[in-house]
């Protein structure tokens, strides 16, 4: 069987109904906080003040929001892109991996990442390079090994900013700018892990990262597609909560405005392509964790107006070595707007270092058959089960029937 | 048998002409996959074989299409600025996106014997696939016209094979030294085999006519020009 697309049709009629509702509540939402950005856009102790009490009220781990980092740059500035450096060296690293399989003949898991170097203004073909890493149940329970898969997705993460910090500290002695990219988060928390230690172990790792990029005069960076960060508009809520009958509840994360993020916020202040917002703190439990490690690996973020129709928003993680620094910032803005400028609203090397990491269908029977290959040579054949040779079945090839087509 | 004077047999690669790998193949024709560095020496209409590592046959083609194809990051590029140098640099250079050539079959050697015909068996994916330029191999594998046969019977393919015909003789006419003997000879030869196909054979001619304008005789040898 496939998809009835016929039965949905109801149900698909009401979901873009409720989407145009929501967007109806949202829009008056966003009114409001936009008429208090503009209001407050310099109000810089009634937000230190503010801030301070919501902190103090409400739960610690609940508590999301963003802190202006300067008192220079109001709240709602827009900041064109300044020209790039005339050389600079921009890497990005991505990651995949393919987990364990319970029902394949072997068992295994692969970590691989992609790193492309980009020379900004040398008109050269960038450099690339992957690397792979194979992992088995050396002598370990296979279903202890199984169950690791989450394990796989962290020790993944570990590996994307050790191998791009590693691959950005061979360029530490260049003259001009060295960017590193990730595609993600700087402000990383590892989630899924099955065993508390592992997480620590990737935390701790991920922390060394960022210093040694400090160390290695990089400036690193994390781009985020569509940010689901809502800590601008927290900031802009708790600044009425020396109201009377003011919900403390309201500023806590589990208790957020669906579909209402940061990002919506920007999308009506950054019009232009290129143009950035005000630099802000992470303030979160995080981020202090982040802090109490490396006073410099403190999280901060702009919102970047990367181009392309419709309008988007893209979030832009620094950390505060570089967010301190308005050269530095100058650097990471212009640069990742160069990048988005290429295929026009996403950042070229991240789009390579995906392509070069990820790992497709053909790639994995390859491997597949390459172990199976060693595996027989001393006379250790494995079979899949009857689950997995079913699904490969009816997978493959499969399309629908369109009737006699004329060729 | 044929040997070369630099002692290598006909159906030997020397490893400096390689412009790429059997991608797929059939008794018939081979599909080559080449990286852009690869793309200055083949051409439409070039001698090209794909030459084993091992002791299977040399199989003889003639390049008849060269396809590059796009996917979406291409696509992306395009719509966007103008590209930048260094992202051409990197399509070209780095992306595993192979330029496809398409040969049609016209012979094959064993041991160094050249023989003008189908191969037993096609070339296998990644057989090494090089350029026929030098004057010898090309002078053993044009001498006896018979191969020609197997480009005129690949008419009413997707094959353009006037268009094949009138590359190829040019080229080879030029690696021959403008070998003008060999010239009239191959074209009286097409002009036997298109008799019967007097819409292929007139706009062969006239093509042929104007490739090799040193060649006043070409028009004469048309029917009844």
């Amino acid at each position: 069987m496939t998809l009835e697309l016929e039965k949905l049709t109801g149900k698909v009629e009401e979901m873009a109904q409720g989407a145009y509702q929501q967007q109806q509540q949202q829009d008056k939402v966003l009114e409001g906080l936009l008429e208090k950005l503009y209001a407050n856009r310099v109000a810089w102790d009634k937000i230190r003040e503010a801030m301070k009490t919501a902190e103090q009220e409400t739960d610690p781990k609940w508590y999301r929001a963003a802190r202006p980092l300067d008192e220079v740059e109001p709240l709602d500035v827009v900041v064109d892109p300044p020209p790039p450096p005339d050389e600079a060296t921009v890497i990005a690293g991505d990651g995949s991996q393919i987990l364990p399989n319970r029902h394949a003949a072997y068992l295994y898991s692969v970590i691989n990442i992609g790193l492309i170097v980009y020379y900004h203004g040398r008109g050269q073909a960038p450099s690339q390079e992957t690397r792979p890493v194979l992992d088995y149940p050396n002598g370990e329970d296979e279903d202890t090994f199984v169950d690791k898969g989450a394990i796989v997705n962290l020790r993944r993460d570990l590996a994307e900013i050790e191998t791009l910090v590693d691959k950005a500290w061979t360029f530490r002695r260049e003259e001009h700018p060295v960017v590193a990219l990730l595609d993600q988060r700087l402000l990383y928390w590892p989630v899924g892990s099955s065993g508390e230690d592992e997480g620590q172990r990737v935390l701790r790792g991920w922390q060394e990262a960022m210093i040694k990029a400090k160390d290695g005069r990089c400036l690193l960076a994390g781009y985020i597609v569509r940010p689901g960060k809502r800590s601008v508009m927290t900031m802009l809520q708790s600044l009425d909560i020396n109201e009377p009958d003011f919900d403390l509840g309201k500023l806590e994360e589990r208790s957020r405005t669906p579909g209402l993020t940061d990002a919506t916020l920007f999308r009506r202040l950054l019009l232009a392509p290129g143009q950035r917002s005000k630099v802000f703190v992470d303030v979160s439990h995080h981020n202090r964790e982040f802090r109490s490690r490396d006073a410099d690996n403190e999280v901060c973020f702009f919102y970047l107006n990367p181009g392309g129709r419709p309008r988007k928003i893209a979030r832009v993680d620094i950390p505060m070595w570089v967010a301190r620094d308005p050269e530095r910032v100058k650097v990471v803005h212009s640069l990742v707007y160069n990048q988005c400028q290429i295929m026009g609203d996403y950042p070229y090397v991240l789009s390579r270092a995906d392509e070069l990491a990820v790992v497709g269908g053909q790639d994995r029977e390859s491997l597949e058959v390459m172990i199976a290959n060693a595996m027989e040579k001393y006379g250790m054949a494995g079979t899949v089960t009857a689950k997995e040779s079913g699904k490969t079945v009816a997978r493959a090839g499969r399309t629908r029937h369109e009737g006699l087509r004329r060729r | 048998m044929v040997t070369f004077e630099d002692g290598t047999l006909a159906g030997a690669g020397t490893g400096r002409d390689e412009i790429g790998r059997v991608l797929r193949a059939s008794t018939t024709g081979f599909a080559v996959g080449s990286r852009v560095q690869q793309l200055d020496a083949p051409s439409f209409g070039c001698l090209v074989k794909a030459q084993p590592i091992d002791q299977r046959e040399a199989i003889y083609g003639l390049v008849y299409d060269m396809h590059i194809d796009d996917d979406p990051l291409v696509r992306r590029l395009i719509l966007a600025e103008n590209p930048r140098q260094s992202v051409i640099e990197d399509q070209r250079n780095n992306r595993l996106i192979p330029i496809e050539m398409s040969t049609l079959t016209v012979g094959y050697s064993v041991n160094g014997a050249i023989i003008h015909g189908l191969p037993p068996r096609p070339p296998l994916n990644l057989d090494p696939v090089h350029i026929c330029t030098g004057r010898e191999e090309i002078v053993a594998f044009t001498g006896e016209p018979g191969y020609l046969r197997l480009v005129v019977r690949a008419a009413g393919t997707q094959v353009p094979v006037d268009q094949l015909l009138v590359a190829h003789i040019r080229q080879v006419y030029e690696l021959r030294g403008n070998d003008d003997a060999w010239a009239l000879s191959t074209i009286q030869e097409v002009i036997d085999l298109l008799r019967s196909d007097y819409e292929l054979l007139m706009p062969t001619l006239e093509t042929l006519s104007e490739a090799l304008p040193l060649l006043p005789e070409v028009a004469d040898l048309g029917l009844g020009r």
